[in-house]
């Protein structure tokens, strides 16, 4: 069975990293899935002056930028007046040393959260799962952002994560209705 | 009672993934790796940087590292740990997590003992990519006593 294709050819990549050299990294590995477009800088200004002039289709934004903490840039995206920018999928970036931060990040209205070191599979899953997978945004007084709600959705390409996701490990004594919604990914 | 509204976009990124072409997941996956392979080099020169510019602030704090400095050390190490983990140099890695953990500890417990982050640097020294790698008997000896300064003062691993 012939595998399923990603088109990134023709997505906008904002890359918002307070290392030129993650910077760097990151953007080589998108080189590899196919994506041409990609805009990085620095700090959390320079993205605002950015999404001022231009739209992204994807975002990268790391936990906590020299200027400003990650979350507060997630949710200037998520008030922007126009969509369907407010609504772009963003990926936050985890340092190994700013884990205090990902509830945060998650809380402005991050769809993913990843952990540096990141890997080429787990960024290029990640992307997969969002282009694929369609999901409600939630708009209230306090949040903008993806519902975090999930019910049944596989990842994408039929991949399993984790051991505890394959059905298969769903014993007799354990029915797949009792499994913890937790689990599921 | 506060509003919720529910939205349903048609995003760009969903709409893209879809046209014709692409890549496979295998392809992808194996064009990155030649990419990031690319620049493998620099990679080794800005971890002997770093851990040049870590040594730098230990040596100003030998007496004692206030707070802003244990940042400093880890907003470095962080890179470290980034570049160490993509590459795969594995003793590093250990090494410099441990450095996270020890001088996260000591700043959430108010304490500025240069020691511990100095036996880390030194060790990360040791297994920087462009010194001679110490024997696999050798890195375990290194990291196991590594292991027992952070026992000694007890701060949990930071993930």
């Amino acid at each position: 069975m012939a595998q399923p294709r990603l088109n990134l050819k023709n997505v906008s990549v904002l890359l918002v990293d307070r290392s030129a050299y993650n910077r760097a990294l990151i953007s080589q590995a998108l080189r590899g899935f196919g994506i041409k477009h990609i805009t990085g800088c620095e700090t959390g200004e320079a993205a605002n002056e950015l999404l001022k002039q231009t739209g992204f289709d994807l975002c990268l934004i790391e936990a906590e930028l020299p200027d400003m903490p990650g979350s507060d840039l997630i949710r200037a995206i998520r008030k922007l007046p126009r969509e369907p920018m407010r609504f772009v999928p963003i990926i936050a970036l985890s340092g190994y040393t700013q884990f205090r931060g990902l509830s945060t990040v998650r809380d402005a209205g991050a769809n993913l959260v990843l952990k540096k070191p990141i890997s080429p599979q787990a960024l290029f899953d990640r992307i997969a799962w969002l282009g694929r997978t369609k999901r409600a945004y939630i708009e209230t007084g306090s949040y903008i952002g993806p519902d975090r709600r999930f019910h049944d959705i596989d990842p994408p390409d039929g991949g399993y994560k984790r051991a505890s996701d394959k059905p298969a490990d769903v014993s007799p004594e354990r029915p797949a209705s009792t499994v913890p919604e937790g689990t599921r990914p | 009672m506060s509003s919720v509204k529910v939205h349903f976009p048609v995003l760009p990124l969903q709409e893209a993934v879809s046209r014709p072409g692409g890549i496979t997941r295998e392809n992808a996956l194996e064009d990155a790796q030649k990419n990031l392979l690319e620049i493998s080099g620099e990679a080794d020169q800005t971890i002997e940087t770093t851990i040049q510019a870590l040594e730098g602030i230990v040596a100003k704090g030998m007496r004692g590292l206030s707070p802003d400095q244990l940042r400093e050390i880890l907003s470095h190490a962080d890179q470290i740990v980034t570049l160490a983990g993509t590459f795969n140099y594995v003793a590093l890695d250990r090494a410099t997590r441990g450095l996270c953990d020890v001088a996260d500890g000591l700043m959430q417990a108010g304490k500025t003992d240069a020691a511990p982050v100095a036996v880390h640097i030194r060790a990360m020294h040791l297994f920087s990519p462009l010194c001679t790698a110490p024997s696999p008997e050798e890195s375990s000896r290194i990291l196991a006593e590594l292991a027992k300064v952070a026992a000694h003062y007890g701060y949990a691993p930071l993930g």
